[in-house]
């Protein structure tokens, strides 16, 4: 078994840094989302449009390389999270969309995203109150 | 699972601080460990037996 030689843990500025790099993140898309909406001709569109993703794997790999540096009381306060906010986004979003079908709730890009972020930290809340 | 981590650590005079960096873990996860909010691994729990110099059975107690 592999042991990292100096173990990381989740600290509240780490936490903080999240939340800002996901405010930027949702503000930037919203920007992003502005602009292919209202510049149908321009040829930065598509560009634009798939800007998200470069983002979102970037966060995918840091988070990634920031897991392997955490103990094992760390991951499971992770996985728990992550368990969390992946089941509630999934509830959220299947009500959402039955909703959406019977006309009561507007469709909106950020459904998804948002409630996965929001969840995520609640969960983390939990399990970190969980293993104090 | 009840241990006597915070004992044997007392014993030594070692913060949390400093058994975390033998065991190479978070003293956060030192915290929860004597709090008995967390069970450790076994591969976790051979390093602590081994940076007490005592058997496992004699750290933590699973019938307590």
């Amino acid at each position: 078994m592999s042991i990292p030689a100096e173990s990381t843990s989740i600290r509240p500025r780490v936490l903080l840094k999240v939340l800002i790099a996901s405010a930027i993140y949702i503000a930037a898309v919203r920007f992003l989302t502005w602009f292919v909406e209202n510049h149908p001709d321009s040829r930065w569109r598509v560009v634009a449009a798939a800007a998200p993703v470069a983002a979102s794997g970037i966060f995918a790999a840091a988070a990634m390389l920031s897991a392997r540096g955490m103990d094992e009381r760390d991951l499971r306060v992770h996985l728990e999270a992550l368990a969390f906010g992946f089941l509630a986004s999934l509830v959220f979003v299947t009500t959402y969309s039955f909703l959406w079908l019977a006309d009561v709730v507007p469709m909106q890009f950020e459904l998804l995203s948002i409630p996965m972020v929001i969840f995520w930290v609640v969960g983390l809340g939990v399990a970190l109150w969980r293993y104090r | 699972m009840k241990n006597r981590l915070r004992v044997l650590r007392a014993e030594r005079a070692w913060s949390q601080q400093e058994l975390a960096a033998r065991l190479h873990v978070s003293r956060q996860t030192v915290n929860s460990i004597e709090n008995g909010r967390y069970d450790p691994t076994l591969p976790l729990a051979f390093r602590i037996a081994r940076v007490f110099e005592q058997p496992i059975e004699t750290i933590f107690d699973d019938e307590a």
